[in-house]
């Protein structure tokens, strides 16, 4: 009986450090090419970083929950009741003012919670709320440079291997419609989907692209000495028509403590530990 | 010398060296969201706003001053703080750089983002809840400065303002390369659904995308002020 609780012990204690382990992409120390040539904010350039390892996939909401529930954060949304919502039939680029949004109303309570999307990204969260999280958790967020490695994961171009304009959408889940005027869930999701629902970069990194905005660390001279937030890689929001930032060059800028329900997060540990 | 007036000189000059290659290295904002101020009541909308940041700090976007202060607002004051002070956090993509930084192009949408924000509910109902004024303001402030930033001419199309046409392309005709003056006509026009303009290889190629440009010609830029004065024409006749 003791041996077989030592056997049951020693079983949960190496699957939960295995799934730990699957759950992140070591990212090797080198020399790695980013930007592109012509781009006046991301111009082409060879860069050197050191080995960082970083999350499969966006942080969930049960990722987040734990969070909340270990330490009874609040988040700025709540505090302030600021966050911005969307729902069809917005002009582009206009959000709505929802009081009642929040990480587990991303889109106001009368648009629905996360029951039953615990395994979608959290969203509804300023890079304050993201910061926090990383601080708890004992990781961080990538930097501006880094999430680019890993989501190019190779490439030369501003897509990573394998996508074209035309075929993005195996990749990302994103905006189809022609405006945002009318609901899109061509893919199956109009608002966020389930982390990793999508096929993966050749890295394994999941939805880079598309799903929501990353929070990334790091400045850019537009910033002007500000502090501004910077997220990448495209939302559920982002369509062809509109933004078009689905991709690994362009670099968003946003209020540090705005909460939109498409930007979240993915984290990185440094390759040694923290 | 003295070792305290020495350090102290040695101190000011470090920091207005640091304080000029600040300002030397900082890239121009691109043409294309470089705003206008207005004057009225300036100093005190900046104190008012500086007071709020104070309380948030400040890149704080709760930095809005509160209802009673913006209510005690005359409606100039009331003005200078829409076109200085937008309240409503703007979305991380809504920078497009496509949009800032092609020189030579002729845009379908201007910039509405200011440094992370755009105009809130309350902002753009006061634009259009005093349209004509808004017109005014602007037309003084522009004849002034011989400027009409970016802020100016979303304000134009917030508030529909075809009555500003004339004066628009007085302006564009003196300031040749404010291609965005192009752009407002254009939005102007697409807002009033006239037909003229609508079926046109213009409106076909820059309202299909938001981020779709055509080249300037000459012959695009008379087209395009002829057919925005053809516009002001048939409102204005409707309107008599």
């Amino acid at each position: 009986m003791k041996a077989t609780g030592i056997l049951l012990l020693f079983f949960f204690c190496y699957t939960g450090r295995w799934c730990q382990e699957y759950s992140f992409i070591k990212i090797p120390a080198g020399t790695y090419e980013i930007g592109l040539k012509g781009s006046v904010e991301n111009p082409w350039r060879r860069i050197t970083v050191k080995a960082f390892s970083i999350s499969a996939t966006e942080l969930t909401n049960a990722e987040f929950e734990r969070f909340v529930v270990a330490t009874g954060y609040q988040t700025e949304a709540e505090r302030f009741k600021d966050a911005l919502v969307f729902e069809p039939g917005l002009e582009e680029f206009r959000w709505l003012d929802d009081s009642t949004a929040y990480w587990r109303y991303p889109n106001g309570i009368t648009r629905g919670g996360i029951t039953g999307k615990m395994n979608h990204p959290v969203t509804g969260i300023s890079f304050t709320d993201a910061l926090a999280y990383c601080k708890w958790a004992g990781v961080r967020l990538p930097t501006l440079e880094e999430w680019e490695i890993a989501a190019r994961a190779g490439s030369a171009t501003k897509y990573f291997k394998g996508v074209t304009a035309e075929n993005i959408s195996r990749y990302a889940n994103i905006w189809q419609g022609r405006d945002h005027l009318q609901a899109d869930s061509t893919d199956g999701f109009m608002y966020t989907a389930p982390v990793a629902r999508f096929q993966p970069n050749p890295w394994g990194l999941y939805d880079v692209f598309g799903n929501v905005f990353e929070f990334c660390s790091g400045s850019l001279p537009r910033d002007k000495g500000r502090r501004v937030a910077h997220a990448r890689g495209g939302s559920w929001w982002c369509s062809k028509n509109a933004c078009n930032f689905f991709n690994a060059v362009d670099i968003g800028s946003v209020n540090p403590h705005a909460s939109f329900s498409n930007l979240g997060f993915r984290v990185v540990k440094d390759a040694e530990g923290r | 010398m003295n070792r305290p007036i020495l350090f102290l000189l040695v101190a000011l000059l470090t920091t207005a060296t640091a304080s000029w290659c600040q300002q030397a290295m900082d890239p121009p904002l691109p043409s294309r969201m470089q705003t206008s101020t207005p004057s009225y009541g300036l100093s005190k909308i900046k104190g008012l706003i500086d007071l709020e940041q104070r309380k948030y700090g400040k890149s704080f976007a709760k930095s809005t001053l509160p209802t009673g202060t913006y209510d005690s607002l005359t409606l100039q004051e009331k003005f200078t703080y829409t076109m200085i002070h937008p309240e409503r956090y703007a979305q991380n993509c809504s920078l497009i750089p496509s949009q800032r930084f092609e020189p030579d192009k002729i845009f379908g949408t201007l910039v509405t983002t200011l440094y992370e924000h755009t105009l809130s509910n309350r902002q753009v109902s006061f634009l259009k809840d005093n349209r004509d004024s808004v017109m005014t303001w602007i037309t003084n402030s522009v004849n002034e400065s011989k400027k009409m930033g970016v802020n100016y001419k979303n304000a134009i199309t917030i508030i529909d303002g075809w009555e500003a046409i004339p004066f628009m392309i007085n302006y564009y005709k003196a300031a040749k390369n404010d291609t965005d003056v192009l752009t407002t006509l254009m939005l102007l026009m697409k807002q009033g659904a006239f037909e003229a303009f609508l079926h046109t290889a213009c409106y076909e190629q820059l309202y299909s995308n938001y981020q779709s440009a055509i080249a300037y010609s000459p012959a695009t830029e008379q087209f395009l002020l002829k057919t925005a004065m053809d516009y002001y024409k048939k409102k204005s006749a409707a309107v008599h």
